[in-house]
């Protein structure tokens, strides 16, 4: 179909959700940076702002049941304070202060990743490794939560990018 | 022989002539020896020759190492050169008068490496080489190695030991035995079935056929046994054969049952399903239960055993058969009987016979009466390897040790029961479990192999990330913008695709040598431009620098799609990548970006610790 719907189906889906934080964030940069500049270096603290704000609108819609979305959000926050981060809602902030204590305990305490034995092991030594980089929290998991944390969030990351895909249709001429 | 000796001489002088003398990359036949001392014993052995009157046919002529061939004749016993080996080009010609006299000289070296024999006659040739004393005897060829299969080795002072392939190896290695002792002894077939016995042997007998199927369905229904699968499989395909008495595969093994055997083996038959069905209770149960006391029990059990092989086998022929399945000892014979006599309904008798059958036993140096399983250890093996179809269905069902006092997880054949085995097992259940759910998420993905799903996943992660990337990327608008990142993707080496061109995010963060610009503006505008007319053809020369990394069932899937997608767009730089054909999820669109870079895990968020000023961009 090519006709454009806001997403509508579910109000508590995980794409409205999203839907609903994101436009949010984006209406609030486009508001702080009203001339688009021209130098790349402008545009790319601007993607790189928007790309933040989807990051997080994602997480905060999966809030913390998954480790992937707490890893996300606990890395968002400990970026350094030099750059502005877009928080869409200050109640969450106090919540997301409690994840990101629980979520760095568990970074510290978690041990390297554990190799997998077994007569997968060999096989899904080097794949794993890169899927734990790609997956955020990826590290302290071993390969069946990594797995299942995969599955999520591709789910997340297709829903993510319909959202915006059909956000960018809108918006463009 | 002198004849022979003289032919022989002017032939090799003649050869010897023609020999060409010199340094070995003159490619010359001759060449220097490897050393000088080797020189001077050669020299020495010369010497020696000449002082006790060999007959010289060249001049001795030596330069440093190099020395002149030398055929030396008459040589006699006497001179050292009949009997040390000159490791030079020098050859010593000793006249010998019967084949006796040679095989002599030959026999009483103290060597015995090599040796050949020159002869038209084969009768000859095989009788002198049976008399030499050497290690290998070449006939009318000089000395050699080889052939490699053959053993080369020398007799007497000529080394220790041979070499040549197996025989090398065979020297060079040791056997090593080792034996391991088990606490307890492996899982046997009639281990089990013999601990079961004592419990069913009294009433078993008295009942009628249709209790003892009752029963034997009761112990299914029971508790204590444990429900898997297997059990299940185990106990139907026992019964199953019960109910359509169909006899014929449980006395493949043997001869058919003669005529007045329909039945006694009616009961015996039915008698061992329930014995079966009864022994894998009570060896859940664990232990000897009733009052007969163990050594008895164990007898018991082997007659049972024996039964057990020979369903439908009728008394009188038990024993013939028995003995001819191959039970090892004499004293099987003497079991056999009893177990016989035992089989018939009487009670008291079968008590007097399993004493005698213990006594019987006994002499057969069993080793103790503590433990059933351990008795039946020395006879295990013969009845293993006779079983019949039951036996087999009751030594598949498990690879249980005997007697467990607590309940056990019933395994699957095949398969090990230990906890950390069935860890492993359930780990890799899920494992599987979760794979197949990410396959259905993961677009295409239908490949079996595991490694190679992982790759489809974690492109697909990928692919999906750098989508977030440039969607985000593109709310800024313009190919302007975006063309810098797709530029830099060729600079950053565009062989290793699969690390690809590098990252979006390095790039945003722009650390370029000014070399880099140079190159990345040609590829830059090029791909600007294709961007902007036309997205296939964009990816198609991406795809020639040899940046794709999607998975290529993507890359098709895009490819197709692309040709759909065209409004080329002069001014909104985001439409060739935000153009989507309203379908799913793999946006074409987004193809140009998602084919070339790779992006190094969580991009975005890591690299956003850099300051992106640094960018620098023509």
């Amino acid at each position: 179909m090519n006709k454009y719907n806001p997403p509508r189906m579910n109000p508590s889906s995980l794409r409205s959700r999203f839907a609903t934080r994101f436009l949010r964030t984006l209406s609030k940069i486009n508001a702080q940076k009203p001339t688009s500049s021209s130098s790349p270096t402008e545009i790319f603290r601007r993607y790189r702002r928007i790309k933040a704000a989807a990051d997080k609108s994602m997480a905060y819609s999966v809030r913390s049941r998954r480790t992937w979305s707490r890893a996300m959000l606990w890395k968002l926050r400990t970026r350094p304070c030099g750059r502005r981060s877009v928080k869409t809602s200050t109640i969450i902030k106090s919540r997301e202060a409690r994840k990101t204590r629980h979520e760095k305990q568990n970074k510290n305490t978690t041990t390297t990743t554990t190799t997998t034995t077994g007569e997968d092991g060999v096989v899904f030594g080097v794949e794993a490794d890169e899927l734990r980089e790609l997956v955020p929290g990826g590290e302290a998991m071993d390969l069946y939560n990594l797995l299942d944390e995969t599955a999520h969030y591709i789910k997340c990351l297709t829903t993510q990018v319909q959202v915006m895909k059909k956000i960018a249709d809108f918006y463009s001429p | 022989m002198e004849s022979v000796a003289d032919v022989l001489v002017k032939k090799v002088k003649e050869k010897v002539a023609k020999l060409t003398v010199g340094a070995p990359e003159d490619d010359c036949d001759i060449t220097p020896v490897v050393s000088e001392s080797s020189a001077n014993f050669i020299e020495g052995l010369v010497k020696d020759a000449k002082e006790k009157g060999a007959t010289f046919c060249q001049e001795y002529k030596r330069d440093g190492n190099l020395i002149w061939p030398l055929l030396l004749d008459n040589v006699r016993p006497d001179m050292r050169i009949a009997w040390e080996e000159p490791f030079g080009p020098v050859l010593p010609v000793i006249r010998i008068n019967s084949i006796e006299e040679g095989i002599h000289h030959c026999n009483a070296s103290n060597f015995g490496l090599q040796g050949c024999v020159f002869t038209k006659d084969v009768n000859k040739a095989k009788l002198i080489s049976d008399a030499m004393e050497t290690g290998t005897v070449q006939i009318n060829s000089a000395p050699a190695r080889g052939p490699d299969h053959f053993p080369f080795q020398g007799l007497k002072d000529s080394g220790i030991g041979s070499q040549g392939v197996t025989n090398s190896i065979n020297m060079m290695t040791k056997i090593k035995s080792t034996v391991i002792n088990l606490p307890t002894p492996s899982y046997t077939p009639c281990s089990r079935e013999m601990q079961a016995m004592n419990p069913l042997l009294n009433p078993a007998q008295q009942l009628p056929l249709q209790d003892l199927q009752s029963t034997a369905r009761q112990q299914i229904q029971n508790p204590h046994f444990d429900p898997t699968a297997s059990h299940d499989d185990f106990l139907e395909q026992m019964l199953s054969p019960l109910s359509s008495c169909s006899w014929s595969d449980l006395k493949s093994p043997w001869d058919p049952p003669k005529s007045d055997e329909t039945g006694p083996p009616n009961v015996g038959f039915h008698y061992d399903e329930v014995l079966a069905s009864k022994l894998r209770q009570h060896q859940i149960n664990g232990g000897d239960g009733g009052g007969v006391s163990s050594p008895a029990t164990a007898a018991i059990k082997m007659m049972a055993q024996q039964q057990m092989m020979l369903p439908g086998r009728g008394v009188a022929g038990m024993p013939l058969s028995l003995g001819s399945s191959g039970a090892a000892g004499s004293h099987h014979q003497n079991d056999i009987i009893y177990g016989s006599s035992f089989k018939s309904p009487n009670q008291q008798g079968g008590e007097g016979s399993m004493q005698s059958l213990y006594n019987g036993f006994s002499d057969g140096s069993l080793p103790g009466t503590n433990q059933t399983q351990h008795f039946q250890h020395p006879q295990a093996p013969n009845f293993g390897a006779t079983a019949g179809t039951v036996m087999n269905q009751s030594q598949a069902s498990g690879s249980m040790t005997p007697a467990q006092p607590k309940q056990r997880v019933r395994a699957r054949r095949g398969q090990a029961t230990d906890p950390h085995s069935i860890a492993e097992r359930l780990r890799r259940e899920r494992i599987a479990e979760r794979m197949k759910a990410l396959q259905e998420l993961v677009p295409n993905a239908n490949k079996t192999d595991k490694a190679s799903m992982l790759d489809e996943i974690i492109d697909y992660v990928k692919f999906l990330q750098l989508q977030v990337k440039v969607l985000s990327m593109s709310r800024l608008g313009g190919a302007a913008a975006v063309a810098p990142l797709v530029a830099e993707m060729p600079s950053e080496g565009g062989g290793d695709c699969a690390n690809g061109g590098g990252s979006i995010h390095r790039n945003s963060n722009g650390n370029q040598t000014s070399a880099d610009n140079d190159s990345v503006t040609v590829t830059e505008h090029q791909v600007a431009k294709l961007m902007e007319e036309d997205m296939g053809s964009a990816m198609q020369y991406l795809q020639g620098k040899g940046l794709c990394l999607m998975p290529i069932s993507l890359a098709t899937a895009i490819s197709t799609a692309t040709c759909h997608s065209r409004n080329p767009n002069k001014g909104g730089g985001s439409h060739p990548l935000l153009q989507s054909n309203g379908e799913g999820p793999s946006s074409p669109s987004m193809s140009v970006l998602s084919v070339q870079s790779a992006t190094r895990g969580n991009g975005g968020l890591d690299g956003s610790v850099k300051d992106a000023a640094s960018v620098s961009k023509p």
